[in-house]
């Protein structure tokens, strides 16, 4: 070998080396990339459907509201203004307790990925409005009412557990008949 | 002096004995005079074998290309990879936006089946219609649609809905208040343009509607 040859050689193998460590950082950065790309498309999926399910419950409770506003100004009443002897949350609670849809539609449970969406809250906006004209006694009231979502896959890549959580408001107007 | 601190000689030296070894030494010095010269020039010395040969360089592209050859397979991959990424979030996006048009409808609109026939339009209420085609092509991928819609109730044995009240502490009294809950299952299936592969997508809603 002649006096340059080592140092010649020397190159060439840090080249390969830094040639395969770089072809290998690369690589990883990409396969890291695709990993998370199929995770990111698989949230996406999930935050979808529960949004969609959150939209649900809201409507449904919009709709339970509807039907029976009495029963739910009669909870407000029992929650807020009642005497503390017999201020209680159970007609509150009472309300709310089957606006989830894993209890409206018993094949909820049953869907591969297990998740819940729920009516949270119904609150009473303090920017009641008196005299609609619409006649003597109606007023118009606003409710904001809330629903949540969320699933929960264990196991998903790499033995970590995908939990998703989906909250949404929607501020309702609702015209009511006062008594005197 | 070695070869490597060899300096280009001044043309104005010429002659003067001083120039370096491998430079004519009487005349112009961008043309040797000999054979010799020239192949020193190139090599930036007498006889050395500091420089690589063609038979290194090639080895060193036939190295290098090896080591690019997962890379290049790699972005490949990465271009498939978001294409079908690409497909399936056009396609989570059908779904989305079919199910929330279907659902603004009113309930009596919304034909039960499984799976109901699509190509047409839903909606009583001229200005208020939604038309579902059986399939659609965007981005040159073709996705193919299905619809189902079903009733669901809490219990099994009863077709109808009812929601629990309260109406007193500790008296509680039910109602029924849906006539109709029914749940719309929106499928889009495709077939991916790379590798043939099917696949689908299926979200889920429900309506409910006051009777």
């Amino acid at each position: 070998m002649t006096r340059l040859g080592r140092p010649r050689q020397g190159m060439v193998i840090v080249i390969v080396l830094v040639a395969l460590t770089s072809s290998l950082i690369f690589a990883a950065f990409l396969m890291d990339r695709s990993v998370k790309q199929g995770y990111e498309k698989f949230v996406t999926r999930e935050r979808t459907q529960l949004e969609l399910l959150c939209h649900a419950a809201l409507e449904a409770a919009k709709l339970k509201i509807k039907a029976a506003p009495t029963e739910l100004y009669t909870a407000f009443r029992f929650k807020f203004d009642e005497p503390a002897a017999t201020r209680t949350n159970a007609l509150y609670e009472a309300f709310l307790a089957d606006l989830r849809l894993e209890v409206l539609d018993v094949e909820l449970a049953s869907e591969s990925v297990p998740m819940t969406a729920r009516v949270t809250s119904i609150e009473r906006l303090g920017i009641t409005k008196k005299g609609t004209g619409l006649s003597t006694g109606y007023v118009e009231d606003y409710l904001r009412i809330t629903a949540s979502a969320s699933s929960l896959i264990a196991g998903f890549s790499t033995g970590k557990e995908l939990k998703n959580d989906v909250v949404m408001q929607v501020t309702m107007q609702i015209t009511k008949l006062e008594g005197p | 002096m070695t070869t490597r601190e060899r300096r280009r000689p001044d043309p104005h030296d010429a002659g003067s004995g001083t120039a370096a070894p491998g430079w004519h030494s009487s005349g112009d010095p961008l043309f040797p005079a000999t054979g010799r010269g020239a192949l020193l020039r190139l090599n930036r010395g007498s006889g050395s074998n500091s420089g690589l040969t063609l038979v290194e360089v090639m080895i060193g592209i036939f190295i290098f290309s090896f080591a690019l050859m997962p890379i290049m397979g790699l972005f490949g991959r990465g271009s498939m990879a978001t294409q079908m990424t690409g497909d399936y979030l056009t396609a989570m996006q059908t779904c989305s936006s079919y199910l929330r048009s279907l659902s603004a409808l009113p309930a009596v609109d919304l034909p039960i089946g499984n799976p109901v026939p699509l190509d047409r339009e839903f909606g009583g209420s001229p200005t208020n219609r939604v038309k579902v085609p059986s399939k659609s092509v965007i981005n040159a991928t073709e996705f193919a649609h299905r619809l189902q819609v079903r009733y669901v109730t809490r219990n099994t044995t009863k077709k109808d809905l009812w929601f629990d009240f309260m109406v007193q502490p500790g008296q509680l009294a039910s109602m029924t208040v849906y006539k109709q809950f029914l749940r719309l299952d929106f499928e889009v299936s495709w077939r991916s343009r790379h590798d043939g592969q099917s696949n689908r997508v299926r979200l889920f809603t429900y309506k409910a509607d006051l009777e």
